[in-house]
């Protein structure tokens, strides 16, 4: 039994060390993971790893090898022999996570050797393909290689579960040489404006994407130039011809909604109330797709109606806007859709 | 004299390491208080088996069924480091375990040594569980100071823990000891004061909101129901007895607790509790582990993938499902994790330890009339519910209440021949 209890002492010391080396090891994780999500890599935590044991543990409180993480810091410093060696003894540490390829990828892609980072890109996004890191680094390998072809293959993968950015990533990969542009890319680019585009807020530059994969970046680029023109002449209260420059704009990129109300809003501020209506209709139509749904387009066809005389659809159009908490539509509805309005109108 | 100020330390020490803060900032306050548990074990164990009388006492221990299957069991996992994935997270596992081995030494000694009553161990963990809600109701009062409490700020009340689950579950395996304090103690004014930390305790409980701790007060309910009935203890007044407290103080904190809150409060126990639900995405994403937990025992079902090795298996089981580098880390049920672990015979030597600590109190229990086994095998009962929902095994905080609770059972209940 004595000989037990001194086993028993022994293993007591033995743990004692081992939870020291955890928590010091944990003390240092600390500050790799704030500079991580702060991405402010500071040299107090660089000042550490001289002295940083990393081989108890091996792998972080997130599974991560630690030695991965602190090859990042040698990257930034362009020690990349140092990062590699690192990178190399931890590499079957946790041969999931995919972390450590994922690593290899910026040395190699700093070291201009692209078939080595197409490799580990290939090698991480087969591993774990939701991870959208991994999906953009595949699609830039395939760009950066001339691989445009397997894209789409790429994405069909991950679709189902695709995040926003996964879609942008993928948009603005095709864009890389649009001439390479499949017909399954144009068909997700429509997909993606039926899906985003009832928060156009949130997706803007996922929409401005999709947008340019279906009309072309030189057609968006020319209706970004007149769109600059247009609104420059709005504010010098030219309305005739910023209404035009906008509605040529609207033609280069039917998908933005803001040249139709843009240009909409122009021809009501010349009084030219047929011409705002008929293009605010293309906005506002039910079979339309581009409607923001913000009520704006409704309430300036409502004045415009009442403008013209025809109360009846001007106060259908306020109650149009104001179902979609547009603010100055419900003071429309007091004006327009009085009985003694709509009497007068009937008259 | 000596051995017991070094014992009444160890007792109160222990759970005054959670409420120590670290010298430097640490990512995960578990290891500072492993750390801290280790320092105190060996304080403990190395005087412990310098002194006759209490190398005497540690024996008794050591030779105990659940030290005997604990041993086999850091046995069986050290095997594991031969042939798991990352051989060194076997043994950064085991720091925890072999820490947990040797609190119950520790503790049992301790309890020993000082002859404690029951009495005195509820006073101690209703007095530590009063430390525990101070800081919860800190951050509440300061809450309120602003704005009305919601769900959104139910991590503020998290008080010394790393999480709400975690805290709840704290609380909660320390309520059945108040339960008994206001039962057997004498002085008004500590019944009074007993009174008052049971309702603050089920009454941030349901301010934390955590769904597991809802399962576990039902579980309760239905088990001091039970021994209400076996007892045949209908006779005495609602406060005189552990179901009619239980259930009185649950029903008041309840009403307050939505009194308080509102009934449209997202916080409100009622809207929790519905909100339980097999298809909810954490409820799927249980079932989905407990599914891989089944396929890595089938393909290994006797030495399985190595202790503190899930970690990284599961890694490639859930690969269709991880979207970032946030990874499943744990199968949120100990019992499985032990089996994908360390197989059939791992898991096996993991259950003994808790059939044996239930063997001491299943006679007292079920044939004898008092109120004390009622309150370890409730609290028991709270571990184990919380051991299949959650992970309390890689958290020191959790697996001291169980040291605690083996060391109290083994002290009262194990047979002289056992321990001889």
């Amino acid at each position: 039994m004595r000989l037990a209890k001194f086993l028993f002492l022994l293993i007591s010391l033995i743990t004692l060390y081992g939870t020291f080396l955890v928590n010091e090891s944990n003390e240092i994780q600390y500050d790799l993971y704030t500079d991580l999500d702060t991405g402010n890599y500071r040299e107090e935590t660089t000042a550490r790893f001289d002295n940083f044991n990393m081989e108890f543990p091996k792998l972080s409180v997130s599974a991560i090898p630690i030695k991965t993480l602190v090859a990042q810091y040698y990257i930034l410093g362009d020690r990349y022999n140092e990062a590699l060696e690192l990178l190399n003894e931890s590499k079957e540490y946790n041969p999931y996570i995919m972390y450590n390829e994922m690593t290899k990828i910026n040395v190699f892609t700093a070291l201009q050797m692209r078939d080595s980072a197409y490799f580990y890109s290939e090698l991480a996004f087969s591993q774990l393909p939701n991870n959208q890191k991994h999906f953009i680094e595949l699609a830039r390998s395939y760009v950066s290689t001339d691989k445009y072809h397997k894209l789409d293959s790429i994405f069909k993968i991950v679709k189902s579960k695709a995040l926003p950015d996964i879609w942008k990533y993928y948009f603005s990969s095709l864009l890389t040489d649009e001439e390479k542009i499949s017909d399954y890319g144009y068909e997700q680019a429509k997909e993606a404006i039926d899906k985003f585009s009832n928060r156009p807020d949130i997706y803007k530059e996922l929409l401005l994407s999709a947008n340019y994969v279906l009309m072309g970046m030189e057609s968006v680029n020319k209706a970004l130039d007149l769109e600059d023109q247009a609104t420059s002449e709005y504010n010098n209260s030219n309305f005739r011809i910023a209404a035009e420059l906008y509605e040529q704009a609207s033609e280069l990129n039917p998908i933005n909604s803001d040249l139709f109300e843009n240009s909409g809003i122009s021809y009501f501020q010349d009084a030219d109330y047929e011409n705002a209506l008929r293009i605010l209709s293309k906005v506002t139509d039910s079979l339309s797709k581009i409607n923001p749904k913000t009520g704006k387009s409704e309430f300036i066809m409502s004045q415009s109606y009442y403008n013209l005389g025809d109360i009846i659809k001007a106060c259908d159009y306020a109650y149009k806007s104001s179902s979609y908490d547009y603010r100055d539509a419900f003071k429309l509805i007091a004006l327009y859709c009085s009985k003694e309005n709509k009497k007068s109108n009937v008259e | 004299m000596e051995k017991k100020v070094l014992s009444w330390a160890l007792i109160l020490l222990y759970p005054i390491a959670f409420t120590i803060p670290a010298f430097d900032n640490v990512l995960d306050y578990n290891s500072w208080h492993t750390f801290l548990f280790s320092i105190l074990n060996v304080v403990g164990f190395s005087y412990y088996i310098s002194n006759k009388e209490t190398s005497s006492i540690l024996n008794d221990i050591i030779k105990s069924k659940v030290s005997v299957v604990s041993i086999f069991f850091i046995i069986w996992a050290i095997g594991s480091y031969f042939y798991s994935l990352l051989p060194t997270e076997v043994l950064v596992k085991l720091l925890l375990f072999v820490n947990f081995y040797f609190t119950i030494l520790n503790l049992y000694t301790a309890l020993k040594v000082v002859k404690i009553s029951p009495i005195h161990i509820a006073i101690i963990i209703t007095s530590v569980l009063a430390i525990q809600l101070f800081f919860s109701y800190q951050s509440y009062f300061r809450i309120l100071e602003y704005k009305a409490y919601t769900f959104e700020e139910n991590f503020l009340l998290r008080g010394l823990f790393a999480n709400r689950n975690v805290t709840s579950a704290i609380y909660l395996i320390q309520l059945p000891f108040v339960i008994y304090m206001i039962l057997k103690v004498k002085s008004i004014l500590i019944r009074n004061i007993g009174y008052l930390i049971l309702f603050g305790d089920f009454y941030m409980i349901f301010l934390l909101s955590s769904r597991t701790a809802y399962v576990i007060i039902l579980t309760l309910l239905l088990f001091l129901f039970f021994m209400y009935i076996v007892r045949k203890i209908y006779k005495k007044s609602l406060l005189k007895n552990f179901f009619g407290l239980y259930t009185g103080f649950l029903l008041l904190s309840l009403l307050l607790v939505n009194i308080s809150l509102g009934f449209n409060n997202s916080a409100n126990p009622v809207e929790r509790i519905q909100s339980i639900d097999i298809s909810e995405t954490s409820t799927n994403t249980r079932f989905r582990y407990y599914s891989y937990a089944i396929e890595q025992f089938i393909q290994n079902p006797f030495i399985g993938v190595g202790y503190g090795n899930w970690k990284i298996v599961s890694i490639d089981k859930d690969k269709e499902y991880i979207e970032s580098y946030i990874v499943p880390y744990t199968m949120h049920n100990d019992f499985l994790e032990v089996l994908v672990e360390l197989g059939i015979i791992g898991l096996i030597l993991y259950t003994l330890i808790f059939i044996f600590t239930f063997g001491y109190i299943k006679k007292p229990l079920l044939e004898g009339s008092k109120t004390f086994p009622i309150i370890l095998t409730a609290t028991l009962i709270i571990y184990l519910i919380d051991s299949n929902i959650n992970f309390p095994a890689i958290r020191i905080v959790n697996l001291y209440y169980l040291a605690f609770l083996i060391s109290i059972v083994t002290y009262l209940y194990i047979k002289p021949d056992e321990a001889s």
